[in-house]
């Protein structure tokens, strides 16, 4: 039936047709690949010894993805989330103050995780409803929950996260250790959300161009409000696993996750620009931000040298990125 | 005075070939008109010219000498000014700015001055006929006419061996038309050099001294006389075979119109600079709206798909008063209203997602179980409307920007069929479009009337109104003028009523478009 | 109707000549400045005066930078890395020019100039995204900074403390002198050519390039420009704190960007200008001067602060769409587009 011959454009290589097709795959396997490269260059180097090591990246990858999971909605509608230092500690603050003994978990995870939900709503619906750009307004949330968190704690947060979650969280469930488990089932359930729903579909529309998805009878204001909504989720999940982690909050929680949870995102090939990404290259982005880390924590290479080296690899990942994108 | 010589240039995009071996000879001191379809490499051809971007192959002389431009400052410096078709005016500065940018005039070494940027495009805008604009006036307040003068002002102003119009008529009107066409010649008899590039017959035969046509990057002739060669045989190279039926069938206006019920009709709808609209479409009724730029036409569109706020008067769908609040109240079923929009890279088509994803985006629901979508059930829908449509069934995996304009816009169109539309809105849908993709877009038209679905229509094109619509009304100045139907459908007629002056005689030159 | 057309025409005028663009700013602070003259005793003392100028001035001044960036169409998270490290820079790697403070401050601004031109480098040159560059810029000076120093610490010599965070002559405080240095090198580099190219490339870059403007070259001087304005406020901040800090203020990072939006500059590019946020910047300072006057926990003055900042950019942020849907309804009331077609 291609009837249709004026189009110019040839075919082109089988090549050309899988990544025209899945335009997020070449990126996805690049992040992974670096993520291999980076251990086994540990490995070679004598610094990556023990399997433990490898278990350590993951486990701390498992955190970081899931915070960048709520960067990485953000991002593919186009948006930017800065309230993610606070947004963790608020929560992880409100967790370990509200517990008080073992059975008090039964409702103050629930409670946690639906005050960090309201906080990304509330961010949509300043960026959906009231128009303010993301950066401004989720900048604007992150000082109101610094405001909240220092006026809630009068300075000093108390408490400790309930005994069986930290036993959960530091356990391992099956051989494997529990937030690791969390990150590949939650991993896998957004990655069907994104791309096997009509909400997936949705956020995509609202990221590759708004004003389509409007006139195309999408609404853009619900699938705002739901996609940061649903970032708060995230950032609410990873600080009660945070929490259980080190069972305790503190003020400083939420900051390290930042700049790296858009790192990941970028590094995982999603465009900072919207509509294009796959969360598979965000958790992969993560694992290398981890790793880079991991490496040089068997050694005695200061704390400087690797951020400078993670400096240095966005700039080269993304510039790689980009050649591909323009070559394409 | 300057002669250009371009030799074999070719550009390629990733895998498609712009300009295939190009030769164009241009003798100095003519006006040159470039013509063809869109896509046949005209834009890719101006940005070569005026060193936006660069050749892979062949080689560009100006005056006998060769050069290669690798930025825009390269052009200018060889005496290159170019007038963009999509302007190159920096909204957010002023008049003045944007004439001396990037040399504003200085004084004390460093500190630019603004009175003498100011005197300088005073004496500009007065030497070329713009005295009514004033330099300090920033770009984004002037209408669009206008910056599309100051844009031409301000490449003719620098006295170019060179230069190059780019659609320069794409957003002006007859006056302003006139206004350039004057300044070409007051150029040419200085000794400049001009390439008017167009898609406007009327006006490459009433400016240019020769024109080439390209098709497919390449050119496939010289018109070297352009009183004695027709419109067809322009046409005829232009699209590389004689299209006889460009234009489908339409059955007896009476057999559509007598006495169908309205399924959409508006009572002194009033929306932005539409003041007062009423009409009735019935129901496998294809209704033109005719209209210049900005007569309210397109508020007129908009607000009945619930796109603009309605600030007087009624909407009636099937004979019962609604009110859209959203695009979403117009589209669910019930309603069926669905609008194929003006930008279809701004509005119609989400560019980076598949053809699929594009089709199926009003309707993705239908195929959704408790939110999970049946990509089986999806992709047999989408088989089926690329099937009807003729477009390859890569689009059911590829991302709309691989596709030609044509084929773009047919799936703007198809997924409003998928959505199930009784009553399409179509605004300007040929708008840079092959004519091959046009003639299928009319017969689909005419094809979705047979099903017992209604169209509103408008279009920059006259002809098309005319040979495609079974009625066709008139918006002037906000207003909807009474249908013109039967055999009182014609370009003239239509023409005067978009001119307003249905009693004066018919300028000359006033053919369609 | 004639009336008003000619007043937006001279707003228009005004706008263009980037006068009225602080005026919101202005008013905002005046404002600001009446309720904190009354809640306050002695409000305009000389040294309530000096204290407001030294309480402004690292964040003014870091705001002049961001804002030169953001007025190109960017963002530039890695100012307060850049100020992280040319602090510790300071602190420990200047013993070697000896006592001179000049060339000290000379060699401090060139290595923020170095920094600001790799990042308009990255922008400009290898079009990686403002956001994603200055992240991976922020990681490699937040490192570098650790490098110099791990832990808070060290001095400067106490005559540069006093030369450029005391005052000069008997009261103006030296903070005060130096954002008027810098937005006296802000208004020359507006003046300048390259002051017409940056607002060019932040309103429509592809435009300007069309137009003939180098914008490569544009954006490594618009990213340098911010970098030599950071290297003022870390002269400024070290003088102030008189010793050095490897750590990154994302603080401070807020308060930066609350500062160039109150100022007025639009996020996107092409609008705005970096006098209105010192304003900006000042406003910030007078408000948390008048929630301490008042007795509010400073606990609090965050939650207050973060409201403001939206309550400052709802206009902004809504005022565009109500304007539009406003010449929407009027649309008919202008003139009819052919006849002024005829009448040119």
């Amino acid at each position: 039936m291609n009837t249709v011959t004026d189009e110019r454009q040839i075919e082109g290589s089988r090549w050309a047709q899988a990544r025209r097709r899945y335009p997020n795959l070449s990126a996805v396997v690049t992040v992974w690949l670096v993520f291999v490269a980076v251990l086994l260059f540990g490995l070679v180097a004598g610094w990556v010894t023990r399997v433990g090591q490898l278990e350590t990246a993951l486990l701390l990858a498992s955190f970081a993805a899931i915070v960048a999971l709520g960067q990485h909605l953000v991002i593919l509608t186009g948006g930017i989330d800065l309230s993610i230092p606070f947004a963790l500690t608020a929560s992880a603050i409100l967790l370990t103050d509200l517990s008080n003994g073992p059975e008090s978990m039964i409702w103050v995870i629930p409670a946690t995780l639906i005050f960090a939900t309201l906080v990304g709503a509330w961010n949509g619906f300043g960026v959906a409803i009231l128009r303010v750009s993301p950066l401004i307004m989720t900048l604007s949330t992150n000082i109101i929950l610094l405001g909240m968190v220092l006026a809630y704690t009068q300075g000093t947060p108390q408490g400790l996260a309930p005994d069986p979650l930290v036993n959960f969280i530091t356990g391992s469930i099956g051989p494997i250790k529990t937030p690791i488990v969390i990150a590949a089932v939650i991993t896998v359930l957004v990655s069907l959300l994104l791309l096997r729903t009509s909400f997936g579909r949705y956020v995509f529309a609202v990221g590759n161009n708004p004003d389509v998805a409007y006139l195309s009878g999408v609404s853009v204001k619900r699938v705002l409000i739901g996609v940061y909504a649903l970032a708060g989720l995230a950032y609410g999940l990873a600080a009660v696993m945070l929490c259980g982690w080190t069972q305790q909050a503190s003020f400083q929680l939420g900051d390290p996750y930042l700049f790296p949870s858009i790192a990941a995102v970028v590094l995982g090939g999603t465009s900072i620009l919207g509509g294009r990404g796959n969360y598979l290259g965000t958790v992969g982005g993560a694992a290398v931000f981890v790793a880079i880390g991991t490496v040089f924590a068997g050694t005695n290479v200061p704390e400087s040298t690797r951020n400078i080296v993670i400096g240095v690899v966005v700039i080269l990942a993304v510039t790689l990125i980009q050649r591909e994108r323009v070559t394409e | 005075m300057t002669s250009i010589k371009v030799s074999e240039i070719t550009k390629q995009y990733g895998l498609t070939v712009a300009l295939n071996s190009l030769d164009l000879d241009i003798s100095a001191g003519t006006v040159h008109g470039v013509i063809g379809e869109n896509g046949a490499g005209k834009s890719t051809l101006v940005k070569i010219l005026s060193g936006l971007t660069r050749p892979n192959r062949g080689s560009l002389s100006i005056g006998g000498r060769e050069v290669a431009f690798d930025a825009p400052k390269d052009a200018r410096e060889a005496g290159v000014a170019v007038a963009f078709q999509e302007l190159s005016l920096i909204p957010d500065l002023s008049v003045a700015d944007n004439l001396s940018m990037p040399n504003k005039p200085r004084r004390f070494g460093w500190l630019t001055s603004d009175s003498r940027s100011r005197a300088d495009a005073r004496e500009a805008l007065a030497e070329w006929g713009l005295e009514g604009i004033d330099p300090l006036t920033p770009v984004r307040a002037l209408s669009l006419a206008a910056r599309q003068q100051v844009e031409i002002v301000g490449a003719i102003a620098r006295d170019p061996e060179l230069l190059i119009l780019d659609e320069p008529t794409s957003a002006l009107g007859q006056a302003e038309a006139d206004w350039l066409f004057e300044q070409v010649h007051r150029l040419r008899e200085r000794g400049s050099t001009v390439i008017f590039v167009s898609h406007r017959m009327s006006e490459v035969r009433e400016l240019c001294d020769e024109a080439s046509v390209l098709r497919n990057g390449r050119r496939v002739g010289v018109i070297s006389s352009l009183t004695e060669t027709s419109d067809d045989q322009i046409i005829e190279m232009m699209i590389g075979e004689t299209l006889d039926r460009i234009f489908p069938d339409k059955l007896p206006a009476a057999a559509v119109t007598s006495d169908s019920k309205p399924v959409l009709s508006a009572r002194g709808l009033a929306s932005g600079g539409l003041r007062s609209a009423s009409f009735d479409l019935g129901q496998s009724e294809v209704l033109g709206i005719a209209g210049l730029q900005d007569q309210g036409q397109r508020d007129l569109f908009r607000a009945l798909f619930g796109a603009e706020r309605v600030a007087a008067g009624v909407i009636e769908v099937d004979g019962e008063p609604v009110k859209f609040k959203t695009p979403r109240d117009a589209i669910r079923s019930g309603m069926g209203i669905s609008l194929v929009p003006e930008d279809r890279a701004a509005e119609g088509a989400l560019l980076e997602m598949t053809g699929r994803a594009n089709i199926t985006l009003p309707s993705v629901r239908r195929f959704t179980r408790l939110g999970w979508i049946d990509s089986k059930a999806e992709t047999a829908a989408v088989t089926e409307v690329l099937d009807r449509l003729q477009i390859s069934h890569r689009a059911l995996y590829e991302p709309v920007e691989a596709f030609s304009g044509g084929n773009q816009q047919k799936m703007i169109m198809g997924k409003w069929i998928l959505s199930g539309s009784k009553t399409m809105l179509l605004y300007d849908p040929t708008r840079g479009v092959d004519i091959k993709t046009k003639s299928e877009i009319y017969r689909m038209i005419r094809d979705l009337a047979a099903e017992g679905k209604s169209v509103l229509f408008h279009s920059t094109d006259i002809e098309e109104l005319v040979n495609v619509c079974d009625r066709v009304m008139v918006c002037y100045r906000g207003r909807l003028q009474a249908p013109i139907v039967g055999d009182e459908i014609s370009s003239g007629r239509i023409l005067r009523e978009m001119l307003g002056a249905a009693d004066e005689p018919l300028p000359a030159k006033g053919t369609a478009r | 109707m004639i009336q008003r057309l000619k007043s937006s025409k001279a707003a228009h005028r005004l706008q263009v000549a980037g006068v009225p663009t602080i005026v919101p700013s202005l008013l905002i602070l005046g404002v600001l400045l009446v309720i904190y003259g009354g809640v306050r005793v002695n409000a305009f003392s000389t040294f309530n005066l000096q204290e407001l100028s030294n309480v402004t001035a690292t964040l003014a001044i870091l705001a002049v930078g961001q804002t030169v960036v953001v007025i190109s169409g960017g963002f530039d998270f890695s100012a307060i890395a850049v100020l992280a490290f040319l602090n510790t820079f300071m602190v420990t790697q200047l013993g070697m020019v000896g006592d001179s403070y000049i060339l000290m401050s000379a060699l401090v601004l060139l290595v923020a100039i170095l920094i600001g031109a790799l990042n308009g480098f990255l922008v400009g040159y290898l079009r990686i995204q403002s956001i994603i560059a200055t992240i991976a810029m922020f990681f490699v000076l937040s490192g570098g900074a650790l490098a110099f120093m791990n832990t808070p610490g060290g001095g400067i010599d106490s005559g540069f403390t006093s030369a450029l965070a005391g005052t000069w002559g008997v009261s103006f405080p030296a903070s005060a002198g130096m954002m008027l240095i810098t937005a006296l090198i802000w208004i020359v580099l507006k003046k300048s050519r390259f002051g017409t190219n940056l607002y060019a490339v932040g309103s429509n870059s592809r435009a300007a390039y069309a137009r003939g403007v180098p914008v490569k070259a544009t954006l490594v001087k618009a990213y340098a420009f911010a970098g030599l304005f950071y290297g003022i406020a870390a002269l400024n901040y070290t003088a102030a704190t008189g010793s050095g800090d490897p750590r990154v203020s994302f603080v401070l990072l807020g308060q930066m960007f609350a500062a160039v939006i109150i100022g007025g500059t639009i996020f996107g590019g092409g609008r705005g200008g970096a006098v209105g946020s010192i304003l900006g910047a000042l406003s910030l300072a007078v408000f948390e001067a008048i929630l301490f006057s008042v007795g509010f926990e400073s606990y609090y003055t965050g939650i207050v602060f973060g409201f403001l900042l939206l309550v400052v950019v709802l206009p902004a942020a809504l005022g565009p769409h109500l304007i539009e849907r406003y010449q929407a309804n009027r649309r008919h009331l202008k003139p009819d587009p052919v006849e002024e077609g005829t009448a040119l």
